[in-house]
C-alpha cells in the first residue's frame, strides 16, 4: 500500500478475504499462530477456489495414506457403557459391529452399536419396540442363535452385546471352494432350527439373509440380527424389483410374520444350492406360483428339497409352511438322498435274498443229511444180498436147478414160481414155512421173509445189461420193490439169467425194468423164485454214470455173481448233484470192494430227486432276487455320491 | 545502535507506526543478527543493503502486528526473492536450481502434460521475474511462510486458472445421467434399480449437500471431488488424520440420512423397503457422491 508496492498474489485472488499466495505460505508454515489457522479453515470451508489451491498444494506436499480408517467411529479403548472397545470386525446396514472387553465378566464380546438413525424412534420402528424385542431376544437361548447379554443405549445409541463368535458370516462359508450342497443345507438346517426357535418365543427375524448368519469356527451356526430391520410401512407401487430376500407382503406392506422369514431363508438356501436369487423367467408376468422354478438342473439338488423350496416360496403366505418347523423338518427329511421307506424296500429285498439263499443252503444240507444216511444203510442191503447168494450155495443149488425149477412151473400167470394153483396167501405162508424151516439166520419168519421181498435188490451186471437191454454203461444198485408189473411183459422178457444174478430186463419207451429173482427155499430144496422188479429211467441211469463216472455197478471180476461174497468197503461219502431228464437228483456214492481187499470194485448209491425245491427257493427266483438286490444296493451307492 | 544495525533510519522511516517496536530494548541488535544471518545464508547474493532493508521493512509494514511478524519473517527466503526481483544472476540461479523444480511439481500436480506445464510454467517465470508492469511480482513475497510455498501457491493457481480457462464449458453431466458414472454391473436388477432411482436419487443426494454445514460439505468435496487421502485432508485443515477420518464419517452418515429421508418423501417409499433399495445401491454410492458432487461444481464454475 506504500511505496507503490501492489500487494496481493501473482494473479489475483477470485474474491476479497481469499487467500494469496503469502497467506498460502503462512499457512503451511509450521509457525502459524492458532488464530490465523482457524481464520483460515473457515475460509476454506465456504470457498471452493481457495480450498482447491490448498488441495493442490497439499496433493504435492503430503504423502497419501491408505484412508483403511474411514468407516471407524469409536476409537479403540472407547468406553461404552460398561464395555471397553477393541477393535471394528463388521459393518453392515445396521451398524458397526466392535469386538469389547466385558471388564465385569472377563471376557470378550461382540458389540453392535445400532446406526443412530435407526436407533431414533423416527426411523420407522421404535426404539422402546426395539429393546423389547432385543430383550425377547436375550431371554431365547438356543446354540442357532446368537446369544445377547445385554441391551442398553449409549449416547443415544441402542447397542447390543452379544458373544463373540470367530468365525465366518454364513454367505462366506457357502461360497467357499470347497462348500458342497450337503454342507449348506446343514448349515441352512442349524440356521432354520434357530429361526424356528425365535419363531416360538415369538421373534420374528424380518430381515434373514446369509450376512445375518455366522459359522463359528467351532462350525456352530447362529442366527443374528434379529428383528432389527424396521417395519414396512407404505409401499410404492411403481416399485419394480424385489431386493434380495424380501417377501412379497413385505413389499406390499403387510407386517411380517414367520412366514415372511420362510420365505428370505427359501431365498437364501435356493440362492446357496443354485447360485442364483430365483427370479421369474423372462416374459412370464407376476405368475402365482413361485419364482425361480423349475430351477436350474445343474446344481445336485435332492428334489424333496426343491418342494420344500417351492412351497417357501410361494407369493401368497398362506400357501406356504405352516411354521418354519414345519419348513425345517421337511427340509431335514427331504435332504437325505433316500427316503427311510426306499432304504427300508430296499433292505427287505436284501434280507428276501439272503432268507431265498439261506433256505436252498438249508435245503442241501437236509438232503445230504438224508443221503448220507441212506448211504449209511447201503452196506446192509449188500449184506443181506450176499446172505441170499450165501443161502444158495448152502441148499447146494446151481443155477441149472433154479432155472429148472422155473421150467417146472409152467403156470407163468403167477408172479411167483410156487404151486401152480396155490393163491398168493398160501405161496406166502409157503414162503413163510420155507423160511422158517430153514436154517437160516434173520429169516425165521414171515416178517424176514417180507423183509427179505421188501428189499428185494437188483445187482445189476454191467456186462450183461450191454448184452440183453443196451443200457448207458455204469447202473447203480437200486433199492426198491416191485410195483405193479405185468407179468406178461415180464415172462416175454427174452433170457432169465441165473440166479444169484437175478436178471431181466424189459424196455417200455424209455424205461427200463429191472427184474430180478429170488430163490423160494422149502426145506433144502428150492421150490420158486420171488421176482421183483422195479422201472427205471434209462436217461437218468445214464446221467447219473456220465456224473459219477462209469464205474459205478457192482460187478465181479469174473462176470458172475456165484460165489461172489461182497462186502462194503468203508463209505466214501460223495454227494453229487446231478440233472436229469430236467429233474435236480442228489446223489450220495459208497465205493465197495471185495472182502479183505482194500481196493473198491464197484460203488453203491443212493440217489434222491430235489424236487422239493419250488416256490421262493425256486433257483429263477433265487437269480432275481440277486439281481435286484444289487441294482438297489449300486444305486443307493449313486445317490450317496450324487448329493454331495 | 546505528552502527549495529546499518540502515536503521531507512528502515524505521518505513514503518512509522511500530513505535512499540522500535521502544523494544535491544530490537536494532536483533534486526541486526537477523540481518547478518540471512545474508550468511546467502553470502553470494549481491544486494544494495539499504535497498534490502527498505524492503524488508515495507514487508514488514503491510502486516498491522509487525511486531509479530518480526519474529517470524522468514529472512534468508526475502533476501532471495528481493535479489531475484532486482535481476541479481547468482539469486536467478539459486532460484532455478532450488525452487522451481517445486513451482513445477505443483503445476504437474493439476495436469501432467508436457505442453501445459511448459505453457503455466513459462508464464509463471514471465510473472514473478520479469516486470510487465515494472516490478517483478516475486517481490510480493512477504517473507510469511516459506519462499517455496509462496511459489508453489502461486504456480498452482495459475495452473488451475489456466485449467478453469481452458475449460469454458465445462462438461455438466445431464442430470440423468449421474448413474452412467458409476461403473456398469453385471447384476440386472441392480442395472434397474439404478436406472429407476437414479436420477431420483442424484437429486436427494445433491439437496441433501446443500443442506450439510459447510464444513461437512468442504469435507465431503475434499474427499470425494479432490481425491485426497485422510491424511491429506488433515493436512488441508491442518488437524489430524483421526479427527478428520471422525468428522468425515459423520458428514457422510449425515448426508446419507438425509438422502434417505429426502427419497422417503420424494419416492414416497416405506423406511424398509428404502432400507433394501439403499443396501443394492450401495456399493455404487461413493461414485454416485462423487458424480454428483463433480457435476455440482461443473454447475457453480
Amino acid at each position: 500500500m506504500t511505496g507503490g508496492v501492489s500487494f496481493g498474489g501473482v494473479t489475483a485472488p477470485a474474491a476479497p478475504g481469499c487467500l494469496d499466495e503469502n497467506a498460502v505460505a503462512r499457512y503451511l508454515a509450521d509457525d502459524t499462530r492458532d488464530d490465523e489457522r482457524e481464520a483460515v479453515r473457515a475460509h476454506l470451508d465456504t470457498c471452493d477456489r481457495c480450498r482447491d489451491l490448498v488441495a493442490g498444494l497439499v496433493r504435492t506436499l503430503v504423502t497419501p495414506e491408505p484412508d483403511d480408517a474411514l468407516p471407524e467411529t469409536l476409537a479403540r479403548g472407547t468406553n461404552l457403557s460398561r464395555y471397553v472397545v477393541l477393535d471394528p470386525v463388521g459393518r453392515g446396514g445396521m451398524g458397526v459391529v466392535y469386538a469389547a472387553y466385558d471388564p465385569e465378566l472377563d471376557r470378550k464380546v461382540a458389540l453392535k452399536l445400532l446406526r443412530s438413525d435407526l436407533s431414533t424412534s423416527a426411523a420407522g420402528l421404535g426404539r422402546s419396540q426395539l429393546l423389547t424385542e432385543a430383550q425377547a431376544m436375550a431371554r431365547l437361548s438356543h446354540p442357532n442363535v446368537i446369544t445377547v447379554f445385554d441391551v442398553g443405549t449409549w449416547n443415544d445409541e441402542v447397542f447390543f452385546a452379544m458373544e463373540f463368535v470367530r468365525g465366518q458370516t454364513l454367505r462366506a462359508a457357502q461360497s467357499a471352494p470347497e462348500a458342497r450342497a450337503r454342507r449348506t443345507l446343514e448349515l441352512y438346517l442349524a440356521a432354520g432350527t434357530g429361526l424356528a426357535a425365535a419363531h416360538q418365543a415369538g421373534i420374528v427375524h424380518r430381515d434373514f439373509k446369509p450376512d445375518n448368519v455366522l459359522v463359528g469356527e467351532d462350525g456352530r451356526v447362529r442366527v443374528t440380527d434379529f428383528g432389527l430391520a424396521r417395519k414396512p410401512e407404505q409401499v410404492d407401487a411403481r416399485m419394480a424389483g424385489t431386493p434380495a430376500y424380501m417377501a412379497p407382503e413385505q413389499w406390499r406392506g403387510a407386517p411380517a410374520d414367520e412366514r415372511t422369514d420362510q420365505y428370505s431363508f427359501c431365498v437364501a438356501l435356493y440362492e446357496a444350492l443354485y447360485g442364483s436369487r430365483p427370479v421369474r423367467a423372462a416374459g412370464e408376468r407376476s405368475g402365482s406360483g413361485p419364482a425361480g422354478f423349475p430351477p436350474p438342473r445343474t446344481a445336485r439338488v435332492p428334489p424333496g428339497v426343491t418342494r420344500v423350496l417351492a412351497r417357501g416360496l410361494q407369493p401368497d403366505p398362506a400357501q406356504r409352511w405352516p411354521s418354519m418347523e414345519a419348513l425345517v423338518g421337511a427340509l431335514r427329511a427331504a435332504r437325505r438322498p433316500f427316503r427311510l421307506r426306499t432304504l427300508l424296500a430296499v433292505g427287505v429285498l436284501l434280507l428276501a435274498t439272503a432268507g431265498v439263499w439261506a433256505q436252498h443252503g438249508l435245503q442241501l444240507l437236509r438232503v445230504n443229511r438224508e443221503l448220507t444216511s441212506a448211504a449209511e444203510r447201503l452196506p446192509e442191503l449188500l449184506r443181506a444180498q450176499a446172505d441170499l447168494i450165501d443161502l444158495q450155495a448152502q441148499v447146494g443149488l446151481g443155477a441149472e436147478g433154479v432155472l429148472a425149477a422155473f421150467g417146472q412151473a409152467s403156470n407163468m400167470d403167477a408172479a411167483l414160481g410156487l404151486a401152480e394153483n396155490a393163491s398168493l396167501e398160501h405161496q406166502l405162508a409157503e414162503a413163510h414155512e420155507v423160511m422158517r424151516s430153514a436154517d437160516l439166520p434173520g429169516l425165521k419168519s414171515r416178517d424176514a421173509l417180507l423183509l427179505v421181498n421188501a428189499w428185494g435188490s437188483v445187482i445189476f451186471n454191467l456186462a450183461d445189461l450191454d448184452a440183453h437191454g443196451g443200457a448207458a454203461p455204469g447202473l447203480p444198485l437200486l433199492v426198491g420193490t416191485m410195483d405193479g408189473i405185468a407179468s406178461d411183459e415180464l415172462w416175454s422178457a427174452p433170457t432169465l439169467a441165473a440166479i444169484g444174478v437175478p436178471l431181466a430186463t424189459a424196455v417200455r419207451g424209455d424205461d427200463l425194468l429191472l427184474v430180478s429173482a429170488r430163490p423160494v427155499v422149502r426145506g433144502s430144496s428150492v421150490v420158486g423164485a420171488m421176482l421183483t422188479g422195479s422201472w427205471l429211467d434209462r436217461g437218468l441211469l445214464a446221467d447219473l454214470g456220465r456224473a459219477v463216472g462209469a464205474r459205478v455197478a457192482l460187478h465181479a471180476p469174473d462176470g458172475g455173481w456165484a460165489g461172489a461174497r461182497w462186502e462194503p468197503a468203508p463209505p466214501v461219502g460223495r454227494l453229487s448233484q446231478v440233472r436229469s431228464g430236467g429233474r435236480d437228483l442228489a446223489v450220495y456214492g459208497v465205493a465197495l470192494g471185495a472182502p479183505g481187499s482194500r481196493t473198491p470194485t464197484g460203488e453203491a448209491f443212493a440217489y434222491r430227486e430235489l424236487q422239493a425245491e419250488s416256490g421262493l427257493a425256486a433257483p429263477a427266483l433265487r437269480w432275481a432276487l440277486s439281481l435286484l438286490s444289487a441294482a438297489a444296493a449300486a444305486w443307493l451307492a449313486w445317490r450317496r455320491w450324487w448329493f454331495r | 545502535m546505528s552502527a549495529v544495525f546499518p540502515h536503521a533510519d531507512v528502515f524505521w522511516a518505513r514503518l512509522p507506526r511500530a513505535a512499540a517496536l522500535r521502544a523494544r530494548p535491544g530490537v536494532e541488535a536483533q534486526l541486526a543478527e537477523k540481518l547478518e544471518a540471512a545474508r550468511s545464508a546467502r553470502p553470494q547474493l549481491a544486494v544494495d543493503p539499504a535497498a534490502f532493508v527498505e524492503h524488508w521493512a515495507t514487508q514488514l509494514s503491510r502486516s498491522p502486528e509487525a511486531e509479530a511478524e518480526l519474529d517470524r519473517i522468514h529472512l534468508a527466503d526475502l533476501l532471495l526473492a528481493f535479489a531475484c526481483g532486482c535481476g541479481d544472476p547468482e539469486a536467478l540461479r539459486l532460484f532455478r536450481a532450488e525452487l522451481f523444480p517445486a513451482a513445477v511439481s505443483a503445476v504437474r500436480g493439476v495436469e501432467a502434460s508436457g505442453a501445459f506445464v511448459e505453457e503455466v510454467t513459462q508464464q509463471l517465470l514471465e510473472r514473478i521475474l520479469v516486470s510487465p508492469g515494472g516490478r517483478p511480482r516475486i517481490l510480493d513475497y512477504a517473507g510469511r511462510g516459506s519462499l517455496e510455498h509462496w511459489l508453489r501457491a502461486a504456480a498452482l493457481r495459475l495452473a488451475l486458472n489456466a485449467r478453469r480457462d481452458s475449460r469454458r464449458a465445462p462438461e455438466q453431466l445431464a442430470s440423468d445421467s449421474r448413474w452412467d458414472a458409476v461403473a456398469p454391473t453385471a447384476d440386472l436388477q441392480l442395472g434397474l434399480l439404478q436406472q429407476r432411482f437414479g436420477p431420483d436419487f442424484g437429486t436427494a443426494v445433491k439437496e441433501s449437500m446443500a443442506e450439510l454445514s459447510s464444513q461437512d460439505r468442504s469435507l465431503l468435496r475434499l474427499h470425494f471431488l479432490n481425491g485426497l487421502s485422510l491424511n491429506q485432508i488433515g493436512a488441508v485443515y491442518q488437524v489430524n488424520k483421526s479427527t478428520i477420518s471422525r468428522r468425515l464419517s459423520r458428514a457422510r452418515e449425515t448426508l446419507l440420512a438425509r438422502t434417505r429421508e429426502r427419497l422417503e418423501r420424494t419416492l414416497r417409499m416405506a423406511p424398509s423397503e428404502l432400507e433394501s433399495l439403499m443396501r443394492v445401491l450401495g456399493p455404487g454410492l461413493e461414485l454416485s457422491l462423487t458424480s454428483v458432487l463433480m457435476s455440482e461444481a461443473g454447475s457453480t464454475t
